[in-house]
Order: structure tokens, then C-alpha cells, then sequence
């Protein structure tokens, strides 16, 4: 991880929510899940207000669908259509700016390193940028939305760009808080207000669909089989970074008993020579001698155990969905007989 | 909302317009120039009386006829314009009960449909585009909106156009139009039954609008002939929901009526045999629907017993006059699921009948079956709701089980 | 699908466009959820000034015979109304059209909404804008209506209209989007809209827009508060209103709508699947997949303790490193 904002001053975030527009929340749920399994991200513009929130107004889908999650964030295509519409939208003379982005995925794989360098570079430049995840691993079921950014602790870490365990333990960060989380409030305008208030039970339909989907009673194994899919390999990706740093560890332990065995040695010399009347030889020499091995990143250990950690409770909640569905058809079946 | 006609013109250049396209037509410059001293060169026309006069003069069928399909409308609303114009109040032209134009407009109706590779000559939907915006621009409560909707049957009817193509939009509102226009009730009622009639297929939908009619108003023995007659005729097998208050009364007052008793027959489940005969019904078609019908009612009395089984039946117990053959029947449950009628699989090898899932008649006037009815829905809601209390602390519960003896 | 309307619509009107295809039938408008969002917080800006017109662009898609249109956008466009005439800005109009069309390559162009109480002149210069806007199509018109005479706010209208030409045909000959021969009357004839949701995702958020409950900050994994337990609280909840219904009914429910519920319920809840001929199997089977489902959970839950226990051993033996 080289760091390339070494001269740029970071400055603490100061917003405290994000406020987005009702119009702005149903496109971006429109896009992402109309798009779904492909993975969509986009740009959220807006302003921020006097009170500490950053209001979303406007939304734009990037044109392609994402490889991998944050994959727009930093290509040639996603840069130049974002800086298209900043420029026409000023043109326009609307007093809207970049704010953020959106960005679909399923559970934890939204943790990629891309993504998570297109959100800190982004931070860098404007201290309160942020992400909103659209988790669709409860697609049809649920709205999840979060919105995160970098916290503090990690751009520390990011700027240190070295990442080793005492980096980590001097910006307190461990995998569990490399984001922290905004609140997201929904604004709608009055005129909306009043036609929602106003809407009778039939008015919207969606044809051949329907929104009970979570409670329909038969289990759903194949999103808990994809989640577990992910689960595997990001374990996978963990174990072989976990590998390299045990064989760090073995190698320290190793250079450790050498230098333990070394000292105890000189430790006995010297105990000789000072009943010969000698001078005492240099209990510290071994510093000069012994080269310890040092400690790999730890920065894609914390971005899979994150990822992992995600996954695992997206999993347990599909279990206990399950598990409460198949044991109230059992309770009703068994009942009847 | 109503249809509005805004046009951008002086009257006098749309008089001016229209002149010019009725001398194109007749490719000389007559009206043009005869119009001239009534124009004359100042901002108001002179005599507007005899202008509509004029107009109406050169806008006769043998003229007008001569205009394309996609020239029509356009210069249809053009005259309708100027002619609201000149007669001061703007739909007044329209809401007469003689009004002219709407005669004029009936008369361009074609009478026999242009052929295929005629692409030019006005066609019957294109008059029924103009009426329905003349409609539109009639106020809601005017009772002349009643006769345009007559016309728009008739024409429907006369050029043979298809019948979905006013379904939706006339089934949904008719009966809301015709009495905010305060049409009567036999009239309400004749030109709801003209409108169904217009449906060859007998639809589902069409079903469901004389269902909403029958909430609404009594039944004549004639009406409720037109209800059984296009009931029978539909494809449609389960037509039980027809049966509403309104009409068990009906049914129940004509109880001596052929056509009563045999439909009263066939909505309760008992086999209509093709020996009976349905003036001019095709009994093959209902004798085949009410076999299914009669299949479901068996199932569904035999399930409810205490002494069978509630899914499993054998072939051999069905009886005899609906199973004449293995392959015969096979074909009737087959039906009877395609119908929706039941559900079910069907085990050859064993000539068994796992049921599923049986329609009960739920008809006005059964109150003995209803009750029963009820009372099953009754016990299987409180069922469901048993099993769903306290489902939480259940989930708790036999995950400890399983984790405790599994790792025990 | 639509609804009780006071006004009538069989067939599209002959408009004057060259590719309103030969096919006659009804036209009927989509308006998606998030175009209608967008349109009404577009519009109610009309209030800060009462004379200003505010219109915008309504973009989507076009079914192949041109009878069925879905609005899935809107955006704002700049005009100026000076005595009969408006100037429209037209670059701003092209500059977010070509924007949004990068995204959505397959949308159209496909006319225009404004705020207005009544139809007139300059509705149909407007109009006649978009439609070579929408070229070859027919343009569309969405009105959203929300105030009343008086200027008081009230609940919002919508209505949409095809405009059929009036008039001497042929005085409409444009080519794409430059043309100075103009057409500016029109008859606007009203067609069906219905308000619609893309997905059902949408739809759920929708919903709880509607319930101003909306709670899109994440909650986190609590099996007493979850989604699901929510909606079979909703579930339960039903079931007793339908049973203290019934309860309060007796069982001599008669009326013609007692007899559609009924007729509802007894057709839809009395089932038995064909594997409760076997209740023994049945147990099994589901012990089986219970079972399976406890197994995942649990192996779930030592992945991420291992996670955690993994990234303590680490932090604190780097902590005691002694060199």
C-alpha cells in the first residue's frame, strides 16, 4: 500500500446524516434492484446544509455495470461521465455538487480493496464524502441501505500506509470499525406528503409481483447457498493472508530464541570474564547481528475479516428467517393431523 | 379532465384553413371565393349564422368522404372548432339533441369495412376516436353523452371491431357515465346488456362486470336468461361467484324456469346430462364444464368426511357416471386442474388422486354450506394463528434441542 | 388495471406524427413511483412563484406499437414566458437528455409535464416543442394539478393527454429537431395513467414512505426485531381481524361481500399438501432440514468467532512482542 496523499492535509469529517430525497432513495432502489444480479453503482449529488447533514438531490447510475464492487469509482469510463455531469450541472447553473456514491452489492463483498481506495482518496479531497451500500441479499424482501464512510481511525492508518498490528492498535482500529455509520433520514417534500397521505390501497400495483415475498413460507435456500458461497472464498483470501503471516510469526519466534539463546551466551561470557578481571563484552550487540523479519500488512487481513463478519450475520439472520418459517408450517401442518 | 381543443388561430384563418381543404377535396376554389364577402377584411365575421350555414352546406357526406384516413380527424376537430366558435357557447354544437355534426359525423361512419390493402379510406375506429373525444367534451351530467355511448356500441357492434378494444375502459365506467348522465334505470339496464352482448368470448372480465351489475341492481327474468345464457356459454367452468343476492332472488322467483333450473343445477355442482337440452346452448360445452364441476363437488363433500380420507382417493370410488374410463377421467382431472378448479397429482400407477386443493361454490342462498364453510375457514385461521404464537421462543426452544442432543 | 375514470378512451387519436404507428387501440401511461417523485418536487416549486411556468421533460420507454408508455424519469427545463410567446431552453434540455441517455441507452424522449389549472395557447406552443422533441413519436402531456383558483394546495392531480392535430394535415413537415413550420393546435385528448413500482424492492420502500416509518438505517442482527418477525406480527394481526370478524359475524355472514371473502378464504386456505397423508415422513422431513439449518448457523457463528479470535491472539501478541 503506497501512500500517495503523504502532503495532502486530512481534515475530520463534520457531517452527522445524510438526508436524501424520497425521489432520489425509489431511482437508486429502482436501478439497483431492477438491475440485480448485475452489480450497479453511481453518484449521489446534493449539498450539505448548515446543520451538520448532507442533503442528497439528485442521483446518477453510472452508465456499466461493476465487476467488482468500487470498480466505476476509479475507471476511465466512471471518472469521465461523473466529471460530465458535474460540468453540465454547473453549466446549468444548478448549485448541486458531488456528495457521495451509491454502490449494490450482496452482504459483505462490498469490502474491496478498490472500493475501499476510491472512498479514502475520495475523503482525502472532501472531508465529509461518503457511500451508500444497497445490500441485496434481501432483494424482494427487505430495503438495506446503509450509509458509511472511512472512519478516522482508518484514514490514520491509511495515511501511516503501513498497516502493521502497532498502527492499527495506535489509530484504534481493528476489522470491526474500519466504516462508521450515518444515519440516513428520508425527506419528502410536502406536495409528496400529501399525495402519499391520499393514496387509496389499490392505486400502485405492480403487475406479476408482490411484496409479501418475505413471508411467503417456503424456504429459500439458494440466497443462504450464495451467501455461503461468499463466505468461502473470502475465508479462502483470509486464510492465505493468514498463512503469510503465520509464516512471519514462525520466522520472528524463530529469530527471537536465537536472539533469547544469544543473550543468555553473552550473558555467561560476560559472567566469565568478569571473574578474569575482563571487560565487560556489549549485551547489546545482538542488535547488530540479528535482523527480525518484518510484519506484513495487515490490511487485507482487516478487510476480510470485516467482509466475513458481514457475511456471518447475513447468514444467521437467513437462518433464523428459516428456520421460523419452517417451524410455523410444521406447528400448522402436524396441527391439522 | 376533458378533452380540450386549443388551436393557435384566428377564427377567421381557421374558417380560412377549413375552406381550403374542402376546395382541395373537391379540387376547385368555389367555397374560398364564396366565402370572401363574409370574411371581409376587418377583425369580425359578419354574419356568423350564415357562415354556419355555408359550412354546413359544403360539408356533406359525398365531400368528406373523399378525405384520408389520416386527414379525418384532423379536419373533423377543425369543424368542430370553428362551428362551437361560431355558434357562441363552445360545446353547444355538440350537446344538442339534433346536432348535426354528430349526424354528419355517423353518416362518414363506413358501412362496410375498407379492405385490407386499402390504406386510405376512413376507417370505423377512427370515427370512434372522434366520438369518444366529442364525449369527452360533453359535460359529465349531460344526458346526450348517453347517446353518444349507444352510438359507440352500435358501432362497435356494425363494424364487426373487436371487443376488447372498449372492454376495459367502457366495462369500468359504464354504469358511473350513464348515471351521472342521469340516464334511467331500464336504460341503464338495456344498454348494459347491449354492451355485453357485444362479447363474443364470453370473457372472465365481462363475467366480472354483470357480477358488479348484479350487486348493484334486481334482475328481470329476461336479464337473468342473459346472465345464465352468457354464463353457460363462457369458458370459464366455476361461475359460482355470479350467484349474489340479487340474483338467488332472481333465481329463486323464475324457480319453475327451464333455463333457471338447469343453471341452478349446474352452479351447484349436479351433472348437467347431454340429454338435456338448452335452447340454442351447445350442450357439449356445458355438459363437459359441468362434469368438472360435478367432480369438485364430490371431492370436496368427501374430504369433509369424517370416515375418508381428506386427500387420497382411488379411482374406483368415484362414482360412476363421471369416471366411463381410466383415460376419460384422467382427461377430467386434468381439465378440472386446468380449470382451477382443483388441484391435486394424479398417480396413474396406483389410480390414486392425491387432492390438494378443491373450489367450494360459495353461493347466495346456500346457507347451509356456507355456514360449514365458514366454520372450516374459522378453524384453519385459528390453526395458523396457534402456530405462529409464539414462534420466536419455539425457534429459541429447538435450536437448544438440536445443539444439546447433537452434541450429546 | 385502470380504474373508474370520468372520461373515455378507446382509441388513440390520429396524431401527427410520422412513426404513430397503424395500430388502433388504447393508449395507456406507467408512471413510474420515482418519476412521479421527481415531477411533484419539480412542480411544487410553482408555489414560490405563482406566474412562472415550471415544465420539465419526461423520459422512459415506448412499447413497440407506441400504445403503452412507461415514464421512468423527469428533469426540470428552463422557460420563459413573455406575453404569447415562451422561450424553452433547449440546450438544457438536450445537455440532461444525452446525460441520462448514457445511463439508460434504451429510453426516449417522450414529452413533457407542466403545472397549470387550465390548457391553453401556451400548451400547445410548449407542446409542439416536445413534439419534435419526441420525433417520430406523438409527444405526451402530464399535468399535475395542485392548486386551486385561490392558490391553496391541495391534493395533487395527475392527468395526461396525447394532443391528436386539428387542422389542415401536411402544415406539419419537420425534420428532426430544426423546423420553422409550426403546428400549434392541438385537441388534448385525456388517456389512462396508472402510477407504478419497478421492482418490488421499490415497491417495499415505497410502502414504508407511505407508512413514514422509514427506517433505512441498518438495524442490526436482533432475532426479536427482525423484518421477518415484523411481518408475521402483521400476518397475526390479520388473522385475528378476519377471525374476530367472523366471530362478530356468527357464521351467517351472508351479504354479497361476506360471500366474496368467504368465497376468497375457503378457495385460497383450505389446502393440504399431498405429503400430509404422511405425517411421520413429514416430521422427519422437516427435522431433517431444521436440523440442516441449525448446522449452518452454527458453523456460521464459529467462523466469526474464529474471525474475532484471530484478530485478539494477533493484536496481543504483537503487543508483547519484547524485541
Amino acid at each position: 500500500m503506497v501512500n500517495k496523499q503523504g502532503n495532502k492535509k486530512y481534515q475530520a469529517p463534520t457531517a452527522t446524516s445524510i438526508n436524501v430525497e424520497s425521489s432520489v432513495l425509489l431511482s437508486l432502489i429502482r436501478h439497483t434492484s431492477e438491475n440485480y444480479p448485475s452489480l450497479f453503482s453511481g453518484t449521489l449529488l446534493g449539498f450539505e446544509d448548515d446543520e451538520g447533514s448532507i442533503d442528497i438531490t439528485h442521483v446518477y447510475p453510472f452508465p456499466y455495470p461493476d465487476q467488482y464492487e468500487g470498480g466505476s469509482f476509479k475507471s476511465r469510463s466512471g471518472a469521465k461521465y461523473q466529471d460530465e455531469i458535474l460540468e453540465s450541472l454547473k453549466k446549468l447553473g444548478y448549485g448541486v455538487e458531488f456528495q457521495g456514491w451509491f454502490q449494490s452489492t450482496v452482504s459483505g463483498n462490498f469490502v474491496t480493496t478498490q472500493l475501499i481506495e476510491g472512498l479514502a482518496q475520495q475523503q482525502l479531497l472532501n472531508k465529509n464524502s461518503f457511500i451508500i451500500i444497497h445490500n441485496l441479499s434481501s432483494i424482494n424482501k427487505e430495503v438495506e441501505l446503509k450509509a458509511l464512510r472511512l472512519s478516522e481511525g482508518f484514514i490514520g492508518a491509511y495515511l501511516d500506509g503501513k498497516w502493521k498490528s502497532k498502527d492499527l492498535e495506535s489509530n484504534k482500529i481493528s476489522y470491526l470499525n474500519i466504516f462508521d455509520e450515518l444515519p440516513i433520514n428520508i425527506h419528502n417534500q410536502n406536495l409528496i406528503n400529501l399525495y402519499l397521505s391520499n393514496l387509496q390501497d389499490s392505486t400502485t400495483t405492480v403487475a406479476n409481483t408482490n411484496e409479501f415475498e418475505v413471508v411467503n413460507l417456503s424456504s429459500n435456500q439458494n440466497v443462504t447457498a450464495q451467501l455461503l458461497e461468499s463466505l468461502y472464498s473470502q475465508v479462502d483470501s483470509y486464510n492465505y493472508d493468514q498463512n503469510n503471516f503465520n509464516y512471519y510469526q514462525r520466522q520472528n519466534q524463530k529469530e527471537v530464541s536465537k536472539v533469547t539463546q544469544w543473550k543468555q551466551q553473552r550473558k555467561l561470557e560476560n559472567l566469565e570474564r568478569a571473574k578474569r578481571g575482563e571487560s565487560e563484552l556489549d549485551p547489546e550487540e545482538w542488535k547488530s547481528i540479528f535482523r527480525f523479519p518484518s510484519e506484513p500488512s495487515r490490511y487485507n487481513n482487516i478487510l476480510h475479516s470485516h467482509a466475513i463478519d458481514v457475511l456471518a450475520d447475513d447468514i444467521l439472520k437467513k437462518c433464523e428467517e428459516d428456520l421460523t418459517k419452517s417451524l410455523a408450517i410444521e406447528r400448522k401442518l402436524i396441527s391439522e393431523n | 379532465m376533458a378533452s380540450v381543443i386549443v388551436v393557435d388561430n384566428e377564427l377567421k384563418d381557421s374558417v380560412k384553413e377549413y375552406a381550403q381543404i374542402i376546395d382541395g377535396l373537391n379540387q376547385n376554389q368555389e367555397f374560398s371565393e364564396s366565402l370572401t364577402p363574409l370574411l371581409g377584411d376587418d377583425e369580425q365575421i359578419k354574419d356568423g349564422k350564415l357562415l354556419i350555414e355555408k359550412i354546413y352546406e359544403v360539408s356533406s357526406n359525398s365531400t368528406l368522404s373523399k378525405l384520408s384516413d389520416r386527414e379525418f380527424e384532423p379536419t373533423f376537430y377543425l369543424l368542430i372548432h370553428i362551428l362551437s366558435e361560431l355558434s357562441g357557447e363552445s360545446i353547444s354544437v355538440l350537446d344538442d339533441e339534433n346536432s348535426p355534426i354528430i349526424k354528419l359525423l355517423l353518416e362518414l361512419n363506413p358501412q362496410r369495412q375498407p379492405l385490407l390493402r386499402d390504406r386510405k379510406s376512413v376507417k370505423s375506429t377512427t370515427i370512434l376516436s372522434v366520438l369518444t373525444n366529442i364525449f369527452n367534451l360533453i359535460p359529465e351530467t349531460s344526458t346526450r353523452r348517453i347517446f353518444i355511448i349507444n352510438q359507440i356500441l352500435s358501432i362497435v357492434k356494425n363494424a364487426n371491431l373487436e371487443f376488447n378494444l372498449i372492454e376495459e375502459n367502457i366495462g369500468n365506467n359504464l354504469i358511473n357515465w350513464l348515471t351521472k348522465a342521469q340516464a334511467s334505470e331500464s336504460d341503464i339496464k338495456s344498454i348494459f346488456w347491449n354492451f355485453i352482448s357485444l362479447d363474443s368470448e364470453y370473457s372472465l372480465k365481462s363475467l366480472q362486470f354483470i357480477k358488479s351489475f348484479t350487486l348493484q341492481f334486481p334482475l328481470s327474468i329476461q336479464e337473468l336468461h342473459n346472465l345464465i345464457k352468457f354464463a353457460l356459454s363462457s369458458p370459464i367452468v366455476d361461475v359460482s361467484f355470479l350467484i349474489t343476492n340479487n340474483v338467488a332472488q332472481a333465481l329463486h322467483a323464475n324457480a319453475q324456469d327451464s333455463l333457471a333450473l338447469i343453471f341452478n343445477k349446474f352452479v351447484q355442482g349436479e351433472l348437467v346430462k347431454l340429454s338435456e337440452s338448452i335452447e340454442d346452448l351447445s350442450i357439449e360445452l356445458i355438459n363437459e364444464k359441468s362434469r368438472i364441476l360435478a367432480l369438485a363437488k364430490f371431492f370436496s363433500e368427501k374430504s369433509q368426511l369424517p370416515d375418508h380420507d381428506s386427500i387420497v382417493f382411488k379411482y374406483d370410488e368415484i362414482p360412476s357416471e363421471l369416471i366411463s374410463n381410466v383415460e376419460d377421467f384422467e382427461l377430467l382431472l386434468v381439465n378440472s386442474i386446468k380449470a382451477n378448479v382443483i388441484e391435486g397429482k394424479l398417480n396413474q400407477l396406483e389410480s390414486t388422486f392425491y387432492l390438494t386443493r378443491v373450489n367450494r361454490f360459495v353461493i347466495a342462498g346456500n346457507e347451509q354450506t356456507n355456514t360449514s364453510n365458514w366454520n372450516e375457514v374459522r378453524q384453519v385461521l385459528y390453526e395458523w394463528k396457534n402456530s405462529l404464537t409464539n414462534i420466536n421462543e419455539i425457534v429459541k426452544s429447538t435450536r437448544e434441542n438440536i445443539v444439546n442432543n447433537g452434541s450429546a | 388495471m385502470s380504474g373508474e375514470s370520468s372520461f373515455m378512451h378507446l382509441v388513440r387519436p390520429n396524431v401527427a406524427a410520422p412513426a404513430s404507428s397503424t395500430s388502433t387501440g388504447a393508449s395507456n401511461i406507467k408512471i413510474h413511483a420515482p418519476a412521479l417523485f421527481q415531477i411533484l418536487e419539480i412542480v411544487s416549486k410553482q408555489v414560490l412563484s405563482a406566474e412562472k411556468r415550471i415544465i420539465g421533460t419526461l423520459v422512459g420507454l415506448r412499447s413497440e406499437d407506441g400504445l403503452e408508455l412507461e415514464i421512468r424519469d423527469a428533469y426540470v427545463v428552463p422557460c420563459n414566458e413573455t406575453g404569447d410567446s415562451i422561450t424553452i431552453e433547449d440546450s438544457v434540455h438536450k445537455t440532461l437528455f444525452q446525460l441520462h441517455k448514457k445511463a439508460h441507452p434504451k429510453e426516449a424522449v417522450l414529452g413533457w409535464f407542466g403545472s397549470s389549472n387550465q390548457i391553453d395557447s401556451t400548451t400547445s406552443l410548449i407542446h409542439d416543442f416536445y413534439s419534435k422533441g419526441a420525433y417520430p413519436f406523438p409527444a405526451i402531456y402530464l399535468n399535475v394539478e395542485y392548486l386551486t383558483a385561490d392558490n391553496q394546495i391541495t391534493v395533487p392531480k395527475l392527468s395526461t393527454y396525447v394532443g391528436a392535430t386539428v387542422g389542415k394535415p401536411g402544415s406539419t413537415q419537420q425534420i428532426g429537431w430544426k423546423t420553422t413550420t409550426t403546428n400549434n393546435s392541438y385537441i388534448f385528448t385525456p388517456i389512462p395513467n396508472q402510477v407504478i413500482n419497478g421492482s418490488i424492492t421499490e415497491k417495499i420502500a415505497f410502502k414504508q414512505l407511505r407508512e413514514k416509518s422509514v427506517n433505512t438505517t441498518s438495524t442490526a442482527l436482533t432475532s426479536d426485531l427482525s423484518y421477518l418477525s415484523n411481518q408475521l406480527e402483521a400476518v397475526t394481526t390479520n388473522i385475528d381481524n378476519l377471525l374476530r370478524f367472523i366471530e362478530s359475524k356468527g357464521v351467517e355472514a351472508n351479504s354479497d361481500k361476506d360471500l366474496d371473502l368467504l368465497r376468497l378464504l375457503s378457495n385460497t386456505l383450505l389446502n393440504k399438501p399431498q405429503l400430509l397423508s404422511n405425517t411421520e415422513e413429514l416430521k422427519n422431513l422437516f427435522s431433517a432440514h431444521n436440523q440442516d439449518v441449525i448446522m449452518i448457523e452454527y458453523l456460521t457463528k464459529a467462523v466469526k468467532d474464529q474471525i474475532e479470535l484471530s484478530a485478539r491472539l494477533t493484536a496481543s501478541a504483537e503487543a508483547d512482542k519484547k524485541f
